[in-house]
């Protein structure tokens, strides 16, 4: 009960997150094209930005497929 | 986005200091390694933390990376702010940039023959140190007047607008005699 209870809470925070990923990251990119940030920059800022971030979804995803199965 | 005069030359650009991102960031970066360090300390006080822990790892694991990314994509905000935070000093007028927020864009403007004051403002111990204060650009027929706060080296900025005043000036008196 209380495994499937941190699943269906994990489940539900991935979603979120996820979601709210989006949203900011899509702000946070209008931003960075918008506003004169030189385009070498908006490259690396993008990797580091992109890269760290997927790698800790990946992770997320990972540990709720171990938990799931 | 800026638009700049077809004959209008900038001078100087100068984004905030670095100490004022390294401050605010400073926080985040404790916030992401807080649970590494009171996990540790729970679980070394309770025995039944310790066991719970143990055996619900990959729930840790998801946790943690999920407030990770929530520090993780906050400090990138925290930065673009701080990035979109700019003073533009060109031979016709000041500006100055404040990203106020996500949604929150503050853009002041003055023209180099309306300033009639410059006041600059370095206050702490560790303002002194790093050379970083604020800038009050006081202009005529105007009741607001624009602060630029932390930037770097203020009193080669305010020099830099007074130079760039001084020449507006003189180009502006020579062309009047011209005519």
């Amino acid at each position: 009960m209380e495994q499937s209870l941190s699943i269906t809470l994990a489940q539900i925070t991935i979603l979120i997150i996820i979601l709210g990923f989006a949203v900011v990251s899509s702000v946070l990119h209008y931003h960075w094209t918008r506003y004169g940030i030189s385009e070498k920059s908006i490259s690396k800022i993008k990797k580091i930005y992109f890269g760290v971030s997927s790698f800790l979804i990946l992770l997320m995803v990972m540990s709720l497929i171990y938990l799931i199965l | 986005m800026i638009e700049f005069h077809k004959d209008e030359k900038i001078i100087l650009e100068q984004r905030k200091h670095w100490y004022i991102i390294a401050t605010e960031s400073f926080m985040f970066a404790i916030g992401a390694i807080a649970p590494l360090i009171l996990i540790p300390i729970i679980a070394g006080y309770s025995s039944s933390f310790s066991s719970y822990f143990s055996s619900n790892l990959p729930l840790f694991i998801f946790f943690f990376s999920a407030w990770t990314l929530l520090m993780w994509v906050s400090f990138f905000v925290l930065w673009t702010n701080y990035y979109l935070d700019i003073i533009i000093v060109t031979d016709k007028r000041v500006i100055d940039i404040e990203q106020l927020g996500l949604f929150a864009r503050d853009q002041a403007e003055v023209r180099l023959e309306n300033i009639q004051d410059i006041k600059v403002e370095v206050i702490g111990i560790v303002e002194s140190l790093l050379r970083l204060g604020n800038i009050h650009i006081q202009s005529a027929g105007q009741s607001r007047e624009i602060l630029a706060k932390g930037f770097p080296d203020p009193h080669i900025i305010k020099n830099t607008i007074v130079k760039a005043q001084d020449e507006r000036l003189r180009k502006h008196r020579n062309e009047r005699y011209a005519s």
